[in-house]
């Protein structure tokens, strides 16, 4: 199964343009949609998910036309939206039940046996008689999986589940995600470097609705080896810097920037080498699009 | 601070919902001056448009309307704060808690004030529009507005902001604030009903937070020109305790807002739930494996979509009926109810034995908690997910639209009747609790599937549709308020009056214990099935509409239609429209074709053009019946009837009558109309059903005709009213009127002021002058025959009593009918009636008369009260009033339908509605099973022995006369002390009458047939009469005035008569009684102000009593004008209550006194203690203010 989407482009009757000309190709296992906040994420991801129509484009997940047969893609979809919530006075093991009925697993056996297992593997057993009104962030993000997760889904998307975790819940729950399947198809949407670099063996890094870069994490980082340069600089001399090089990302270091460059070969004594990684290819494609608008 | 208020209002009055309510608020006043769409409270005939009481009422009950609509803005001034989440930033500003509320506070009453504006802004600028009558407006007064400004809208837009605002800060909880205006209505609706009795005034005007009941209170009485004339003051006594009280319950709730709100993060109550946070021991995950998760079946086929469905139901009616406003809402509504159903039907303060239809007239009350919970329940439930922010999660589920509305419409359903099916169990129980146990369970049940299901589908259909559309809890509210408003109030305001233009409404059905349900349930069905399938479609859009996804514009959705439209809702929605339209063609074919529909316009243009055409045929001479013979077959189990017989006329004036108008009836089939004599019609009239014959010779006076007529009559499906119930199953009631009738129906023309200047006509007379004595001719009773010989036999299905006027001549039964033979052996007036039922019958003898009462086999409970009131009403009327006419009496129980007892001669229909299930309990309760049989009685005398000529004065001739024989006949019965209570209804029912006189009240002696007068004050002021002059003497001068008048041909006798022999029987000193009674309007205003008194040394008490009194007289606009007097008046001293003593006590002291008005004061020496003083204690007189009378003795120190 392979999830084609082809030329989509979405404007919001606001004037923004969410999605401009996207053209993606995801295969089965954990792909990763790496973009910062507005970069249209989630606008893919709801239009995916059949929430929302594009103006224009088409996507295909196998035989399903998505845009067309919406029933069809809801039969094996499970969607995690970025910010959801639940029936606060309800008890997960209710609502797990509840989502089951209601994504057709009407066999009551079988409905409580996938029940019984997803609150284990999402470790919520011991508190599926809680009500999920007192649950904290990361015991609500896997309950969201967990329903994401009901009738065996071949095409699962989340969005930003990383988000206002704490570094436990987050590692709980990207280990969570990584227990999926090789044979699904699975999208993870994120603004975070480290949840693509832990966890996907695709991924495409979009902004301002386009897709930047599209390929496997390794291969990106390959192309930069050698090529990504760092220096620490005074706060004065970085608008220097800038004009003088191609900057992709600055962070402080113990109160002094520390810039990396981008650079086909040493651009100077004071830079020195340094391996490329994930986060420069994200910054690099991010900074060029931003050159280029 | 000021910050702090600035902001607030800066913020609001950048919200357009602070724009929208001014100018609901506005709209409203404004359409209730300058149009008729709506209606509150209102002035009446006389009154201005804008007079100082209409626009007070106006303003007062807007403030209540407004309730319903602001909670928003007090309610969310905290909890916005902490929904946008800036709670934070301000609580870590350096400003204190008392800046922070109290700016915050004043901001939103100084909105609200702006919105509540919008009600003076509409009353002032409908006021002055043009098109407003000029004759129905007074001049501009501005202190009308400011008094109606610090009386009404500061105090109770003070008290709603507080009110408000400390719920909303408080629990900040949303939907708690957004239903609060409900709750509160409610509350205060229950408590007026709790403190609806007499006695009560003080209490129930101090606890309306609205100051609604202190406004009644102080206006209860104002006639037409103080309603136009008189202002509000802040400072009148209960309008003033009232609002000092509320305006410091509102300081004190924000006191109290103030001491319990937290300057700090959390809601009350919340801090101890989150630390129920639930802390979880993690376990180390087991890594990189796989989830294992069994293999499952999803079912996406038609059974899953059931069994989703089911789900979704039970889900959701779970969660309605936990959640806390349904069961507030909802045990609010069943308080109510358990209220209405405790005091339902009690008729002067005499309870009913609670029967089962008595209980579903209750539960038809809890019709509004209906309405606001699934107006409510519906928004909720539609925006559910979204609220949550679950939407998206579900969206994207493979689930069709139509299983989850559905399923959230059911449960919807399924919750209300679960309330109104509570009510049930509840109901049985206060009927018990009351005594009656012959529970109708299958009453409760039709009572729930014909009227409450039907109306609970309605409403949440529509809801469902409304919030579907908006997509906005709170606008999806108003638009459901609006919605009704144009429904129920605009549509048929504007000419759209027939029941298939408004959602939901049908015929009224009415349970009979005597009929059952009658011929209504085939109706009813019909058109509920016609509304269900209407509402079907709605829901059908509903789902076409419904949102899904993150874009919710109205655009997209109409986009997506198209994509929804597949070819199975395309059939199902084609089906719901087929099925309402077949069922609506089949209700249009009923009311329309088989039945007659003319909307209220037409109606008055047609009554006004056969004013204008036929008037001149008025003064026609026509001739006068003597003689009917007639043959009437009932057949009840059919609702039809037929009739075939002739009455035989006579000219009776002195010129030959070349023409007669012949009214006729088009529901009729005639086999035989005509006269037999040869004549022609020359004119006939197919809407107002009369033909115009012209004889070929001319009737000579003295000479007579026969009109024979011959036809059938049958319900025919029914009509956009309902279905007359005239024939019935059991229960049958016809008059006179089914017969034709001759002469220009002056009944037809239009008769209220406002309609006729409209239609471009003059103001009408009610009723010819006293003075007028051409029309002497007629009698008040009808003009088509002076008295008449009467004989007819009536035949009903076996089973039933079939019963006419008239003595029994024979009975035989013949082919599954039987047939009674009635006969008069004296002639009597021309107004018979047709009764048929399945009777028991009890009957006695009063000498040679025969008393039979008639009635239902269950209704048994006051049947012996009623024939001893017959036996003992025979003994005073023919000793006082003269002997009866006739050898027996009947009374005859008839369906509820209406309720009024009527006297036919020697026969009382009686309803079932009145007397029959009344329960008397205590010796206190006014017995009116008692005194309706007495009242009924009387009019054998006054009516069928007398009856005045048709002008003025007529109907005192009729029925003060028969109030006075009930009144002596009671007074006999039960004591003085037990008659002060009935009175007090009747002068209060006289007082609040004249003040909603529609043309003039006039003296009783002219009284044109207005029933506040010759009913209410008739009681009053002949009960004082015989108290003043004696009873002997009252009644010597009734009898000679009965002796000389009674089966007298024209002309007729008039009230003239009767006063000017009343003067000539009283002595000088009272002719000032027959003068204030009779011949002008006169009130006291007597009030005790002081009361003491003193214990003697020879074991006897002195009792010092310092009154006040006031004469006034009114003209027939109500302008009174204080006079001078000497009139006799009690002064009376009383001692403890006991059970043999009336409510004021045992009688120590009670003598006329002259007074002469102003302050005085009375020494009385009395042997037992005395406890009440008091001036006219017993309410003798017609007083303005009859509460104040009595005052209680304080010891003197």
């Amino acid at each position: 199964m392979e999830l084609k989407i082809t030329n989509l482009s979405k404007t919001y009757s606001n004037g923004v343009k969410a999605l401009d000309n996207v053209n993606l190709e995801i295969g089965t296992g954990m792909f990763g949609l790496l973009g910062p906040n507005g970069a249209g994420k989630s606008s893919l991801m709801r239009t995916i998910s059949t929430l929302q129509e594009p103006d224009s484009g088409s996507i295909q997940f196998g035989d399903i036309d998505v845009l067309k047969q919406k029933d069809e893609v809801r039969k094996i979809l499970g969607y995690l939206p970025q910010e959801f919530g639940l029936y606060p006075n309800l008890k997960a093991e209710l609502i797990l039940d509840h989502f089951a009925v209601l994504k057709g697993i009407t066999n009551s056996g079988e409905r409580k046996d996938t029940v019984q297992a997803l609150l284990q593997q999402t470790n919520l057993w011991d508190v599926r008689k809680k009500k999920v009104g007192g649950y904290s962030g990361g015991m609500k993000q896997r309950l969201g999986i967990a329903i994401a997760l009901l009738g065996n889904p071949k095409l699962v998307i989340v969005d930003e589940p990383t988000a206002g975790l704490d570094p436990t819940e987050r590692n709980r729950f990207l280990n969570l995600l990584g227990e999926i399947g090789e044979n699904v198809v699975v999208i993870l949407s994120t603004h975070i470097v480290e949840d693509v670099r832990e966890l996907c063996r695709k991924m495409a890094v979009i902004n301002k609705g386009n897709v930047l870069t599209q390929g496997s994490p390794d291969d990106a980082i390959e192309e930069l080896s050698g090529k990504i340069w760092k220096r620490s600089v005074d706060k004065d001399q970085l608008d220097a810097m800038h004009t003088e090089f191609e900057v992709i990302s600055t962070r402080l270091v113990a109160g002094k920037p520390l810039i990396h460059i981008f650079s086909e070969s040493k651009p100077d004594s004071s830079f020195e080498a340094t391996d490329a990684d994930l986060e420069d290819v994200y910054f690099l494609n991010i900074a060029r699009a931003t050159v280029e608008a | 601070m000021w910050n702090i208020t600035k902001f607030e209002i800066s913020y609001l009055l950048r919200r357009p919902a602070t724009y929208i309510y001014f100018f609901i608020l506005f709209l409203f006043a404004f359409l209730f001056i300058a149009t008729d769409i709506v209606q509150i409270g209102g002035g009446i005939g006389k009154v201005n448009l804008n007079s100082p009481f209409v626009l007070f009422q106006a303003s007062m009950i807007l403030t209540l309307v407004g309730t319903f609509i602001t909670t928003a803005i007090a309610g969310t001034a905290i909890i916005r704060d902490f929904q946008i989440k800036t709670h934070e930033l301000f609580y870590t500003k350096p400003i204190t808690k008392a800046q922070y509320l109290c700016g915050r506070f004043i901001g939103v009453v100084a909105i609200m004030l702006f919105a509540y504006s919008g009600i003076l802004f509409g009353l002032a600028f409908g006021e002055l529009m043009p098109w407003v009558d000029a004759e129905q407006l007074g001049a501009f007064n501005f202190l009308t507005y400011w008094n109606s400004f610090l009386v009404f809208i500061f105090p109770n837009v003070l008290f709603i902001s507080a009110l408000f605002f400390a719920v909303g800060t408080l629990t900040r909880n949303i939907f708690l604030v957004y239903v609060q205006g409900i709750i509160l209505i409610i509350a205060q609706t229950i408590a007026q009903t709790l403190t609806a009795d007499l006695d009560n005034d003080r209490i129930s005007s101090l606890i309306d937070p609205f100051g609604g009941e202190a406004f009644a209170l102080v206006t209860k009485y104002w006639t037409v020109v103080e309603q136009n004339t008189l202002q509000l003051s802040f400072f009148d006594s209960y309008i003033f305790s009232n609002r000092i009280l509320w305006i410091g319950i509102s300081l004190a709730l924000f006191a109290i807002t103030y001491i319990l709100f937290d300057f700090n993060v959390q809601p009350i109550g919340s801090r101890k739930a989150k630390k129920k946070n639930i802390q979880q021991e993690e376990k180390e995950d087991a890594l990189s494996t796989y989830l294992s998760l069994p293999n499952v079946v999803t079912h996406f086929d038609f059974k899953a979509r059931v069994s989703q469905y089911i789900s979704l139901t039970k889900f959701y009616l779970k969660s309605i009926v936990t959640e806390i406003p349904f069961l507030a809402i909802g045990a609010i509504g069943i308080l109510n109810f358990v209220m209405s159903a405790i005091y339902s039907d009690s008729i002067f303060g005499t309870s009913t034995w609670l029967v089962t239809h008595a209980m579903i007239e209750a539960i038809s009350g809890f019709t509004l908690f209906l309405l606001i919970l699934s107006t409510v329940y519906a928004g909720e439930l539609i925006n559910r997910e979204r609220e949550l922010k679950l939407d998206q999660t579900f969206d994207a589920l493979n689930l069709p639209n139509s299983t989850t509305l559905l399923g959230k419409f059911t449960a919807l359903i399924l919750a209300m009747s679960f309330l109104f099916l509570l009510l049930i169990p509840i109901g049985s129980v206060v009927q018990i609790a009351k005594g009656f146990t012959d529970i109708d369970f299958s009453v409760y049940l039709g009572g729930f599937l014909f009227l409450q299901l039907p109306n609970i589908l309605n409403y949440c259909m529509i809801a469902f549709l409304i919030h579907t559309l908006i997509n906005n809890k709170f606008i999806g509210h108003f638009a459901m308020v609006a919605f009704f408003i144009l429904n129920e109030i605009v549509l048929n305001e504007i000419g759209f009056e027939h029941n298939l233009w408004e959602f939901g409404s049908s015929i009224g059905i009415t349970y009979s214990d005597m009929n059952g349900w009658g011929p209504f349930l085939g109706a009813k069905l019909i058109w509920e099935l016609h509304w269900f399938f209407v509402g079907g479609f709605l829901l059908f859009l509903s789902n076409l509409f419904w949102v899904r996804g993150t874009e919710s514009s109205f655009k997209l959705r109409i986009k997506s239609i198209g994509q929804r439209l597949n070819k199975s809702a395309t059939a199902i929605g084609a089906v719901l429209l087929l099925a309402s339209l077949i069922t609506g063609s089949i209700i249009y074919y009923n009311t329309n074709v088989l039945n007659d529909y003319r909307n209220s316009d037409d109606t008055k243009d047609n009554r006004a053009q056969f004013e204008k055409t036929y008037k001149s045929y008025e003064d026609l001479n026509t001739p006068k019946i003597v003689d009917t013979y007639v043959e009437v077959d009932l057949y009840p189990s059919e609702l039809a009837y037929h009739v075939k017989g002739r009455n035989i006329l006579v000219n009776k004036t002195t010129s030959p009558i070349d023409s007669v108008w012949l009214n006729w009836e088009k529901d009729n089939q005639y086999s035989e109309l005509g006269f037999n004599k040869a004549a022609k019609e020359v004119h006939r009239n197919e809407t107002y059903d009369f033909s115009i014959y012209a004889f070929d010779k001319p009737l000579m006076p003295g000479d007579s005709i026969e009109l024979a007529f011959d036809f059938d009559y049958k319900i025919e499906g029914f009509s956009n009213n309902g279905i007359s119930t005239a024939i019935a199953g059991n229960g049958t009631f016809l008059n006179s009127n089914i017969f034709p009738s001759i002469g220009y129906n002056s009944g037809i023309e239009l008769s209220a002021d406002d309609d006729r200047k409209e239609q471009g006509l003059a103001e009408k007379e009610r009723t010819a002058s006293i003075y007028d004595t051409t029309a002497y001719a007629n009698h008040g009773l009808g003009s088509q025959a002076d008295w008449v010989n009467f004989e007819t036999i009536v035949s009903t299905e076996v089973g039933q009593i079939a019963v006419a006027p008239g003595y029994l001549q024979s009975e035989r039964t013949e082919g599954g009918r039987t047939y009674f033979h009635y006969k008069m052996d004296a002639p009597i007036l021309y107004f018979f009636s047709f009764l048929s039922a399945d009777y028991e019958v009890i009957e006695k003898y009063w000498n040679d008369v025969k008393m039979q009462i008639m009635y239902h086999s269950s209704h048994a409970y006051n049947t012996d009260r009623m024939m001893e009131s017959l036996e003992n009403s025979f003994e005073y009327f023919s000793e006082e009033f003269g002997e009866y006419q006739f050898k027996q009496i009947r009374i005859l129980e008839f369906p509820r339908y209406a309720a009024f007892a009527q006297s036919f001669p020697n026969t009382v229909p009686f309803s079932e509605g009145i007397g029959f299930i009344a329960r008397l309990k205590t010796n206190d309760d006014i017995d009116y099973p008692y005194y309706v049989t007495a009242h009924e009685l009387a009019h054998q005398w006054f009516g069928h022995q007398v009856v005045g000529a048709d002008v003025q004065g007529n109907t005192m001739l009729i029925e003060t006369f028969a109030q006075y024989g009930a009144l002596m006949v009671m007074k006999k019965e039960y004591g003085e002390d037990v008659m002060k209570k009935f009175l007090r209804y009747e002068l209060n029912s006289y007082l609040q009458g004249r003040t909603s006189e529609r043309k003039k009240e006039l003296p009783l002696m002219l009284v044109e047939n207005q029933q506040y007068l010759h009913y209410r004050k008739g009681s009053v002021v002949m009960y004082a009469l015989q108290d003043y002059l004696g009873e002997e003497l009252v009644n010597s001068v009734i009898k000679d005035f009965v002796k000389d008048n009674k089966f007298q041909e024209p002309p007729y006798t008039t009230t003239l008569d009767f006063v000017s022999r009343l003067k000539a029987a009283v002595p000088d000193s009272m002719l000032y009684l027959v003068e204030d009674m009779f011949e002008t309007i006169t009130l006291y205003e007597n009030r005790a102000n002081e009361a003491t008194f003193t214990a003697l040394p020879d074991s006897t008490w002195e009792v010092s009593l310092t009154i006040n009194t006031k004469k006034l007289r009114a003209d027939s606009l109500g302008l009174e004008q204080e006079i001078e007097f000497a009139d006799y008046i009690d002064i009376g001293v009383f001692g403890e209550e006991s059970e043999t003593t009336g409510e004021l006590g045992e009688r120590l002291y009670l003598t006329k006194h002259k007074i002469s008005g102003g302050d005085e004061t009375f020494t009385v020496i009395v042997n037992t203690k005395p406890v009440r003083a008091g001036v006219d204690p017993y309410n003798k007189l017609i007083d303005r203010n009859p509460d104040d009378n009595v005052k209680r003795v304080e010891e003197k120190n």
